[in-house]
């Protein structure tokens, strides 16, 4: 074999294979994905959040529909009432003591819905492949398992974070870790997957993950999922601004 | 002629103690009155001048619709600043273009006392142009100005103070592009203001104009155009003639009053409570003189059914209570202006330091640590000729009540 030939043997060899890890990326968001998306959820969680002042502690029951619609009600003494949904790619908030239903929108998807996680942190949905050009950086282990390192540009001005980079179990995948970045590219946020758990038809759901915002500093927010009960059969009006009275 | 003023004045000589109570009751109506008003009058001319240098300038050019979400600080909703320049260049108008939008300061132990963060709204200035319209680089207590390019920030002093910031101190705001994504960038602190607007001092965070752009993807656009025409009364018509120009460009152009609604707001309820100031006085007034005025009626009213039956007619009588009481109007008009001018006079001086008031909360009042009054003379005309109207008004009625008993029933009255 003569250097020419050789070279373009390399260059072919490389070319299928970046196209190959490319295609894995796009495989591996859309399976992680489908793991996490039922047709229908409900779920009992707490919410610990932990900053320099102390921890808070809210519960909460959560009903989801696909993988955009959801409603949300708190059900802690302090927030009882309290109800967000997400229908129709939009958001509400509702306060039973003003009794009145807020639109959000823009700059007030930034606001705290509970201590780290903002109100645009719970609006992404899991069409993430929509949203994101996907790239296969690597590989990791994360807390004992093999992960693969995807890195996630935004393509859509729907989304809050510019990038993410994740890290999905090579086995079940499963998110394990995830790193929000700005614009200017300093890391904001990370996730750690703290709990997976295998429910129903075996298939496997996060139940426990902690969100630390990586700019103030000790701030950090719990999410456990205490119930959970798949494909539940909800009504249809529960995702309605009717059902938020 | 004079017989009646002349016993009138001898009667309030006779009752020196009620008459000088009476008066001092009128006195000191009047005194709060003046006093109120100048000090009303003083904040509402120094906090409609310091809105327009450090706020609002006489008016400001906005994106359709962007003056409605505010509170959004709506990024998307910005224009080229380039296409209005030449206009406000042919009218001569100092302009300025800004981005604002909110984000977080957030800052740490070491130099600050502690870590923390603060939501705030920010203001990226032109730190050539702003000059033009704002007062805000002549407010510069600590540090240096803005240079174009350089990631600085201006701080209001007392968010300084309380965030215990100092000159080089880095602090990075979390804020979001124009087109949603978040953003993070860094700010060094080199330069802190004082000036005479609280809401500036309190809550004002300014960087240069090109940081903003550059960091929140504007491409050149801004938030704002703010137009000034000075201050004098000319200003709001050369802005008033130039909104058709504005309008016709698909942008909106609002004047101070408008963009200082909350302040202008608080100017119209001190109209209302100027007018319970002077109702309270009222009442002051007419109780204490028709409380004087009956305890003088009905201490002579034998004396008044004597002079009845030696001729003397019901107008007459009528007449010297009411110079009495016009006398003692006079007497507390007279004591109330001088009291009233000798309290103002240290209030125009030195003013009242209200800083420890204002710094806590904001009454939508732009005024910072001292409160001045002003010499309002219209005011104390007014107060003048009030007092002596109350009491001449409130005398009428007294004496009405007397005059009603017959001579023998006045004779006989116990």
């Amino acid at each position: 074999m003569n250097f020419k030939r050789f070279l373009i043997l390399v260059i072919t060899l490389t070319a299928i294979a970046v196209n190959a890890f490319s295609q894995t990326a796009e495989e591996v968001i859309r399976k992680m994905d489908e793991l996490q998306t039922f047709d229908t959820m409900y779920s009992e969680g707490t919410m610990i959040t932990e900053d320099r002042f102390g921890e808070k502690r809210s519960t909460y029951k959560a009903w989801s529909r696909g993988s955009q619609d959801f409603l949300i009600e708190f059900t802690n003494v302090e927030e009882r009432g309290q109800k967000i949904l997400r229908v129709d790619d939009e958001l509400y908030l509702f306060y039973p003591d003003a009794e009145d239903i807020i639109p959000m929108h823009g700059a007030a998807l930034k606001q705290s819905m509970f201590g780290d996680i903002s109100y645009e942190d719970i609006t992404e949905g899991r069409n993430t492949l929509d949203k994101y050009d996907v790239e296969m950086i690597g590989s990791e282990i994360v807390d004992g398992k093999d992960c693969w390192v995807i890195e996630m540009i935004a393509t859509s001005r729907d989304v809050p974070y510019p990038k993410q980079i994740v890290k999905v179990g090579k086995e079940d995948y499963v998110l394990r870790e995830a790193e929000y970045y700005a614009r200017s590219g300093r890391l904001l946020k990370i996730v750690d997957v703290i709990k997976v758990e295998t429910f129903g038809d075996g298939r496997l759901m996060i139940t426990e993950m902690v969100m630390a915002d990586q700019l103030r500093r000790g701030s950090s927010t719990r999410m456990r999922i205490d119930t959970l009960e798949i494909d539940p059969r909800l009504n249809d009006d529960l995702f309605s601004l009717r059902s938020l009275y | 002629m004079t017989f009646l003023p002349k016993m009138a004045f001898k009667n309030l000589a006779r009752y020196k103690k009620r008459t000088m109570i009476t008066a001092g009751a009128i006195a000191y109506g009047l005194m709060m009155f003046i006093v109120i008003r100048s000090l009303l009058t003083g904040i509402d001319n120094e906090s409609e001048t310091n809105l327009r240098l450090y706020e609002t300038a006489t008016g400001r050019i906005m994106a359709q619709g962007y003056w409605d979400d505010r509170e959004t600080f709506p990024l998307e909703k910005s224009f080229d600043p380039e296409i209005v320049t030449p206009i406000l260049e042919n009218t001569g108008a100092g302009y300025s273009p800004r981005i604002s939008f909110g984000g977080d300061l957030i800052f740490y132990k070491d130099p600050f006392p502690e870590d923390g963060s603060i939501p705030g709204r920010f203001t990226a200035i032109d730190p050539v142009l702003d000059a033009d319209v704002f007062k805000l680089r002549e407010s510069l207590s600590e540090g240096s100005w803005l240079v174009d390019g350089e990631q600085g920030l201006i701080l209001g002093h007392w968010l300084a103070e309380d965030i215990g910031a100092g000159i080089g101190h880095t602090v990075l705001v979390e804020t979001q592009t124009k087109d949603g994504y978040a953003q993070v960038f860094d700010l060094e602190i080199v330069g802190i203001v004082n000036c005479p607007n609280p809401e500036i001092t309190r809550s004002g965070m300014f960087l240069p104009l090109s940081v903003a752009d550059e960091f929140l993807e504007m491409d050149g656009t801004v938030t704002e155009v703010n137009v000034n025409f000075g201050t004098l009364n000319g200003a709001d018509a050369d802005f008033a003639a130039l909104v058709p120009d504005v309008e016709a460009m698909g942008l909106e152009a609002l004047d101070w009053r408008i963009l200082g609604a909350d302040f202008i707001a608080i100017s119209q309820a001190k109209a209302g409570s100027s007018g319970m100031i002077i109702f309270l006085i009222l009442i002051i007034a007419g109780v204490g003189i028709s409380n004087t005025m009956l305890m003088a009626v009905y201490e002579r009213v034998r004396e008044l059914g004597m002079m009845r039956a030696l001729g003397m007619r019901n107008r007459q009588i009528r007449a010297m209570f009411l110079w009495e009481s016009a006398g003692i109007g006079l007497l507390g008009g007279f004591y109330g202006v001088g009291l009233g001018a000798l309290v103002t006079w240290p209030l125009v001086k030195w003013g009242i330091d209200y800083t420890f008031l204002l710094r806590e909360a904001s009454f939508g009042y732009r005024i910072q640590g001292q409160m001045y009054g002003v010499w309002d003379i219209p005011s104390m005309i007014i107060a003048f000729f009030m007092g002596v109207g109350m009491a001449v008004l409130v005398a009428a009625f007294s004496t009405h009540r007397i005059l009603r008993l017959d001579i023998p029933a006045s004779l006989r009255f116990q």
